[in-house]
């Protein structure tokens, strides 16, 4: 297979040119075309739970995660539409119903990913009933902390550790709405043996639920694309100087 | 496949289907234990006689787990093509008492309510699709008059919830708000605002779920929706429905319910 074989396809009515074995989400971003996401994280692979990035193509019924669907030749793609926001605020407003996000109070508060999001999508209320759970911190990592009560479940910090790190610390429990990010076999955090405190977790999380302790709000900007540039270095031998 | 892999078990989105990726990454063909025993008959018999049996899109027998409000309980394999009635009051012996059957759910959990005036209505799949209910996993069960469709909506609103791997937003927070508003309904404490809420959300959670479990988790609200809807709009507050307004409660306010 020539490796530089590329497909063309239509993506918001633009002829986009691909790799071959891109993903709509890959083909749409090269073009310029935002695509919203939470769960998918350059570098690791991905696992299309967010639901957000659902796109309507030409001839399938059924709507299609941008993240984990290859593009094909000829294929038609919308991004947005009338009910795909409408699903997308409505998933937003799941998210924030579901646990407790509370902007004011939190630690990644204009520098977080479901925040921006909902801003992008005009969410200016939850028409749902909130869930206040009371899922506990994990405050016993000597440099990181863990706040489930923030966590959305996309699972980035699960890969980059699984994945990048190779640690294999974190991980899910649990089923359902009853699901919770673990640290070896759900323990607490600072008593893991396999955590390198490489922090990678808290740089691939895209709201306030994994933090850099003693960081103020100003100082918890992250930029997630780092842990892109290890995996390039490491399987491309692309160095960013 | 994940749990052989020693993974999670959660669904993976398709495609790629199994059969082009899927154990190991090596194509994988998956068959339910039904489809399995079906085989050695057809191999033993051939192929005409087993498409002898049935109708003309629907091939072979069925079984059924005939349950609930029934004469007689149990597994029962039928032909293609019989109708519900001949199910129901011939083999099921009818509701116990004489009492009138009001609907047939069939399909397990996601599955859809049939009401009882589409009784003659054969069970092959072509059918129970046009009805807004499914095959499924072989669950039949009989409702009568006593039986409260709201109630029974939420029943399996909550086995979706408790089933749900948590993998998908839609899936794992949608059920729960579903499961609430049908809650708030059979407590007569919703608003035809909440209704729309539950339409709503089942429109949502069965287009964007990962997998089948999402998808069909609104059928037995969209279907008793569709042939009861008088039972919802009857549990809306009764001031709603014309009958003296609630005594007033203490005002709650979502932070109230959190102390």
């Amino acid at each position: 297979m020539n490796p530089m074989a590329a497909k063309t396809l239509i993506i918001d009515g633009t002829q986009v040119s691909a790799e071959e074995n891109a993903t709509i989400l890959e083909a749409a971003t090269d073009a310029g075309i935002k695509i919203p996401t939470l769960c998918h994280l350059g570098g690791v692979y991905d696992v299309g739970a967010c639901r957000l990035c659902l796109v309507e193509v030409t001839g399938v019924k059924k709507l299609l995660s941008a993240c984990t669907t290859r593009i094909a030749e000829g294929m038609e793609v919308r991004t947005s539409s009338e009910v795909l926001s409408k699903y997308r605020r409505m998933t937003l407003e799941l998210l924030f119903a579901e646990r407790n996000h509370v902007c004011s109070v939190c630690v990644s508060n204009g520098h977080c990913e479901l925040q921006a999001l909902a801003w992008q999508h005009g969410m200016d209320h939850v028409r749902y009933d909130y869930n206040f759970p009371n899922w506990g911190v994990d405050a016993t990592h000597p440099l990181f902390g863990l706040d489930h009560n923030r966590c959305i479940l996309c699972t980035r910090c699960v890969r980059v550790c699984w994945h990048i790190e190779g640690a294999g610390t974190k991980n899910v429990a649990g089923r359902g709405a009853k699901s919770t990010i673990i640290d070896d076999l759900h323990q607490p955090w600072g008593d893991s043996d396999t955590c390198t405190s490489c922090g990678k977790c808290v740089v691939a999380c895209p709201t306030g639920a994994l933090f850099d302790k003693g960081s103020t709000v100003g100082e918890m900007s992250r930029d997630a694309s780092i842990l892109e540039y290890i995996v390039n270095a490491r399987e491309k031998k692309q160095w960013i100087v | 496949m994940a749990s052989i892999e020693g993974k999670r078990g959660t669904p993976r989105p398709r495609p790629p289907f199994p059969a082009e990726s899927g154990l190991w990454s090596c194509p994988t063909l998956i068959n339910n234990v039904e489809t399995l025993a079906n085989i050695a008959p057809i191999i033993r018999n051939g192929a005409e006689w087993f498409a002898g049996i049935g109708t003309a899109k629907s091939k072979g027998t069925k079984v059924f787990a005939l349950a609930g409000k029934i004469a007689n309980t149990g597994l029962i394999e039928v032909p293609m093509g019989t109708t519900l009635r001949q199910i129901v009051e011939e083999m099921g012996g009818g509701a116990p008492g004489g009492a009138k059957i009001k609907a047939v759910q069939t399909g397990g959990p996601s599955g859809g309510c049939i009401p009882a005036q589409e009784l003659d209505s054969p069970v092959d799949y072509e059918s129970l699709t046009r009805l807004g209910s499914i095959m499924g996993s072989g669950g039949m069960i009989v409702m009568d008059e006593s039986t409260k469709m709201p109630e029974v909506a939420r029943y399996f609103m909550e086995f979706c919830m408790d089933e749900s791997c948590g993998k998908c937003i839609p899936c794992r927070a949608g059920t729960v708000q579903m499961h609430r508003l049908l809650d708030k309904i059979v407590k007569r404490e919703a608003t035809p605002g909440d209704l729309a809420k539950l339409e709503d959300l089942c429109d949502m959670v069965a287009k964007t779920s990962l997998c089948g479990l999402g998808q069909n988790a609104p059928n037995p609200v969209v279907s008793t929706l569709r042939f009861f809807r008088n039972e919802y709009v009857e549990l809306l507050r009764p001031e709603i429905n014309g009958g003296p307004a609630a005594p007033a409660g203490p005002a709650r306010s979502n932070n109230e319910e959190a102390k």
